[in-house]
């Protein structure tokens, strides 16, 4: 029958291009993170080590660094977020006339390519000329010394960065959810004469339990990775106090060239993300 | 419904507002900064007036190579995008027409390229780019970024081939209409608009992109975000090349985001919320 065929040549050029180009890949660099290998070190050929390069990952200070800041930022970002956009998408849902403009603006820095976003952060935090220096300073404000050159107010830059640049997004699938909710319950609720904050907290944030899931699950996926925002902001600096773990990654394979250390931490890291992504999944299912 | 009083809405309007501006105005600033003459940018205090000059832009496109890597970001977008259109959208209709075995695998295996850290994909295709001595090329970041725009392009066609209805194909087919011309004369019509917003996303996907790009690119090969970090040295940055190459890098994005507004959550977030 004709429209089985279709339905079967169709098919294949995505799975091809799935397994060789994708899948083919990531088993490339777990196969590399069991061996030493090097463009530029001598002696790292390829060679088989087994689990070294784990071990190697589990005793490295400089791991354990990176993903300290990584959670830091994550633990800081997050909820921050969450907050705003629950509250940006509150306001848009009561769809006033004119939402639609303020929407365009106030989704936009999500557009903004991360590794722009980094550069208008340095562009405001630079030393005394930086808009947001010198307010500080104008403000009589002492920080000691320069923001990106402090661990506790770089990585703070790096937090406020993201929340801004980022929020927005956590907003627009808030606010998605919001316009997708049944009336009943409100109806019901209102009936019994409660308050907004009871409607909010036993109403709304039930029934958008599953899209707050979706937005922690992501947002945290793509925290992990982020890397852009921080090469042009302080470029892990000062010291390795806002390495976060892609950065590292990054440095190990493309600085040092210390390729199958650098791809164990690349694997690890992977396996993090997936496994936050099964306990997401976990947490959604239980509530069905 | 409930009644919304004059001064909740001025309220949500004010907010609104103080909310709008403090999403626009850093890019402002940056936009600000790309017209300023060096000594307006390093002034104190900072200035929101001054005269305007264009020579940042003249500096960075003209004088120097920025055109070129416009032109190669260009180039990765769009061709990494068609790749996603050849490949993903007969893929997706498949997939909303019909269930096959390893359909559930697939989709996994889509969502798993969204959430793979970039770098564990950089390296071997790194390795593999320096053996074959393609290094200058674009192949290696065309390849590299196909990943990312195929895996969306299926998820968000597959869910606009999915409003169609069936009846209007099987009603073609009675009349003696091919499969192959169902697809393209029938179902690819209805879904223009969905192949559109699809594309514009990829584009911005792939025109974003910092880490694959500039692993496998050179120096001519280099994209508009890889080339920035360029302008960062130790001897002088040039804040106001890199505000002009920042404007030119976040504006046509903005502006394509605005068309798929409406197809941007789904676009997001992979069809998890819909």
């Amino acid at each position: 029958m004709l429209k089985k065929s279709v339905n079967f040549y169709f098919r294949i050029p995505v799975w091809v291009y799935m397994l060789l180009v994708a899948g083919f890949p990531i088993l490339y660099t777990v196969n590399l993170s069991f061996r030493k290998f090097s463009f530029a070190l001598p002696g790292y050929e390829g060679q088989f080590i087994g689990l070294d390069n784990y071990t190697r990952a589990l005793l490295d200070p400089n791991f354990w660094g990176s993903l300290g800041v990584t959670f830091t930022i994550i633990l800081f970002v997050i909820p921050a977020q969450l907050v705003a956009g629950f509250f940006i998408a509150g306001l848009l849902a009561k769809n006033l006339r004119g939402t639609k403009i303020f929407s365009s603006f106030i989704f936009l820095p999500m557009t903004i390519a991360p590794i722009v976003v980094g550069l208008i952060g340095r562009l405001l935090l630079i030393d005394r000329f930086g808009l947001v220096s010198w307010y500080l300073e104008y403000l009589g404000i002492d920080l000691g010394g320069s923001i990106l050159g402090q661990r506790i107010p770089a990585l703070a830059s790096i937090i406020i960065l993201d929340i801004w640049h980022w929020t927005p997004y956590v907003a627009l699938l808030l606010l998605a959810g919001l316009q997708s909710l049944p009336v009943e319950p409100y109806e019901a609720i209102e009936l019994e004469g409660a308050s907004k904050l009871q409607t909010v907290w036993y109403v709304t944030l039930p029934l958008l339990k599953p899209i707050l899931v979706t937005a922690v699950l992501f947002r945290s996926i793509d925290l992990f990775r982020i890397f852009d925002e921080i090469l042009v902001l302080t470029g892990g600096g000062p010291g390795s106090s806002t390495e976060s773990v892609e950065m590292l990654t990054y440095k190990v394979n493309f600085h040092n060239w210390d390729m199958g250390y650098g791809a164990s931490i690349g694997v690890i890291t992977l396996i993090m993300v997936l496994l936050m992504s099964l306990l997401s999944l976990k947490v959604t299912r239980k509530e069905t | 419904m409930r009644q919304i009083r004059t001064k909740e809405v001025f309220i949500t309007y004010t907010v609104l507002g103080v909310l709008s501006i403090m999403a626009l105005f850093p890019y402002l600033w940056m936009l600000l900064g790309s017209l300023k003459g060096r000594l307006d940018l390093f002034s104190i205090p900072p200035k929101i007036v001054f005269s305007p000059t264009t020579a940042n832009y003249t500096e960075a496109f003209v004088h120097k190579s920025f055109l070129q890597n416009l032109m190669n970001s260009v180039k990765l977008a769009v061709t990494s995008t068609g790749i996603a259109i050849l490949i993903g959208v007969p893929g997706a209709y498949a997939l909303s027409r019909s269930k096959a075995r390893g359909d559930g695998l697939l989709l996994m295996m889509a969502l798993l390229t969204r959430m793979v850290p970039p770098v564990v994909i950089a390296i071997p295709f790194y390795v593999l780019m320096v053996k074959l001595k393609l290094m200058n090329t674009m192949t290696g970041a065309v390849l590299a970024h196909s990943i990312l725009t195929i895996p969306l392009m299926v998820w968000m066609m597959k869910s606009f081939f999915d409003t169609v209805p069936k009846e209007i194909e099987e009603a073609a087919a009675v009349d003696g209409c091919t499969n192959i011309a169902v697809f393209f004369r029938i179902v690819m019509p209805l879904v223009l608009g969905g192949l559109g917003a699809s594309s514009i996303l990829c584009i911005i996907t792939s025109w974003n992109e910092y880490l694959l790009a500039s692993v496998l690119t050179g120096k001519s090969t280099a994209t508009l975000p890889v080339a920035i970090p360029g302008l960062i040295s130790s001897t002088g940055t040039l804040w106001g090349e890199i505000c002009a190459v920042g404007t030119v890098v976040s504006v046509p994005i903005a502006i394509f985001t605005l068309a798929v507004q409406r197809h941007l959550v789904k676009g997001m977030t992979m069809g998890a919320v819909k």
